[in-house]
């Protein structure tokens, strides 16, 4: 004999529906009309939805904590986990992902915007569209700068972007890119460093990067004489290779101080709120090459700590 | 007829320090004893011994009639009760109740069939069990695991859109009260 869910009084159903896994409450959702209104009536919250475009394996997902996504529906290769099948119910196509976004989004409410990841071998002619996209990660080798370009204009005012390919190409004046305010790459490659040049965010972090001393001195000028880098709160560079770079020489380019405890705290506590990142906390407390910089026309205080395979510049507010 | 459920354990301690009572009849006139502390897990049941003043003194010369709940569900309700009064309160799971693991005891306890377990959800909820309700509740969410929309329909008896257009044509098509 069934257990007549919907004869239970709303609020033993809002408990029960509570009680289950999201995948459970996705599949309730879809047993009829009246299952998916008692569905969403319970407004059953969520922290995070996730699009997830693998090379292989592509689905839907709910972030759970800072590094789980539980699958809810795959779109592709349905023998890997419980995950609701789309493509083997419902077919293939845009009509179908549109049908699915529009389901997730009156049974699950969450005050995140959604992410998206996505493999360069999905960056083809059907790009996916999905509504209500504001960080992406692109995950891969190589990736030309105009496919990039494509994927942004497709998914403009987004709130942070990580690359992960090393990209191929130029960036244009008009370029999407250059009104993110947060990024990341994981291949920098001379795209990266480009980006960085012409950087009016707040937060970057560029891994395998091919610079030099002057570059960041350069950078660093900039931002004491309010030339550039007005809005920058973190900039995080690791060099490529391990290639090492002279502190000492980026220090003395720029007049600095060494920390004093009656300034600031020894601790800058950070959340770059770039996708795939997580809020972590730097010292600038001690270390050699560990100095404080001041910006001249309003007395913004930076720290920077220079090694020799990376450099940390964050502004204190 | 009364029917004496399985003597709840009452702790020493308990007798020592909180010798009360309570006798509960279920609405199929089965008698029940209850103690203080098992009983206060019921805010139902714990608002009217307040209201109607019941102590120590008269607790057992005046029986509470429960005429929602049949003596098989209130048999369950205080060995629930009983069991877990002296369980330190729990913060409430807001938004995801799964978040605690159901204690074996307690799953036994619910192993029962599915009219059943409906019947004492229904109880819970009126007698305010807030403990015994997110144990029941994950009990019938529990359910739900690995099955399709297809199996979720029959666990939970969830009509199809046609079934449910056919109940309400049938119910618009009935003649009203002056047809």
């Amino acid at each position: 004999m069934p257990l007549k869910i919907l004869s239970l009084p709303f609020l033993v159903q809002e408990k029960v529906l509570k009680s289950m896994e999201y995948v459970d409450i996705f599949m309730m959702s879809l047993c009829s009309k009246r299952a998916k209104n008692c569905v969403i009536r319970v407004e059953v919250q969520i922290p995070k939805l996730w699009f997830i475009m693998s090379a292989k394996r592509s689905r839907v997902g709910i972030q759970v904590d800072e590094r789980r996504v539980w699958s809810l529906v795959e779109l592709e290769d349905c023998s890997r986990s419980r995950a609701y099948c789309l493509i083997n119910h419902l077919g293939d196509g845009r009509r179908i992902i549109k049908a699915l976004q529009e389901q997730l989004q009156v049974i699950f409410r969450s005050k995140e915007p959604h992410s998206l990841k996505l493999h360069v071998s999905k960056l083809n002619e059907n790009l996916p569209v999905f509504e209500n996209i504001k960080d992406i990660l692109v995950t891969g080798k190589k990736l030309e700068s105009d496919v990039l370009e494509r994927l942004l204009g497709t998914y403009p005012g987004l709130n942070s972007l990580a690359v992960d390919p090393l990209v191929n190409g130029n960036i244009l004046e008009t370029s999407h890119i250059l009104r993110i305010e947060r990024m990341s790459f994981l291949d920098c490659g001379p795209y990266g460093l480009e980006i960085l040049r012409r950087f009016t965010g707040r937060n970057l972090e560029l891994i395998d990067a091919p610079i030099r001393e002057n570059d960041i001195v350069d950078i660093i000028r900039k931002w004491i004489a309010n030339e550039a880098y007005q809005n920058l709160e973190t900039l995080i560079i690791h060099t490529k290779d391990r290639v090492k770079i002279n502190p000492q020489l980026i220090v003395n380019s720029f007049p600095t101080e060494r920390y004093n405890p009656a300034v600031r705290p020894p601790t800058f506590h950070y959340d770059s709120k770039i996708i795939d990142r997580y809020p972590d906390a730097m010292n600038f407390a001690s270390g050699d090459f560990c100095r404080d910089v001041i910006r001249g026309i309003d007395g913004k205080r930076a720290s920077i700590n220079c090694l020799t395979e990376s450099v940390f510049f964050v502004v204190w507010n | 007829m009364s029917v004496e459920p399985e003597v709840p354990i009452v702790q020493v301690e308990e007798v020592r320090e909180n010798p009360v009572l309570y006798k509960i009849i279920s609405s199929d006139n089965h008698v029940f004893t209850i103690s203080e502390h098992a009983v206060k897990l019921s805010k139902t049941l714990w608002d009217l011994i307040t209201n109607l003043g019941l102590t120590a003194e008269n607790a057992l010369d005046n029986p509470i009639p429960v005429e929602n709940v049949n003596g098989k569900n209130m048999e369950t309700i205080v060995q629930f009760c009983e069991r877990h009064k002296y369980d330190e309160e729990e913060p409430e799971y807001t938004n995801y109740i799964r978040e605690f693991v159901l204690p074996e005891w307690d799953r036994q306890l619910l192993s029962i069939d599915n009219e059943e377990l409906f019947q004492l959800i229904l109880a819970t909820n009126y007698l305010d069990i807030q403990k015994l309700m997110d144990y029941c509740c994950r009990v019938i969410g529990d359910m739900a695991k690995d099955k399709t929309p297809e199996e979720l329909r029959i666990i939970y008896g969830i009509p199809t859109d046609a079934e449910d257009d056919a109940l309400e044509r049938s119910a618009s098509d009935s003649p009203g009260p002056s047809g």
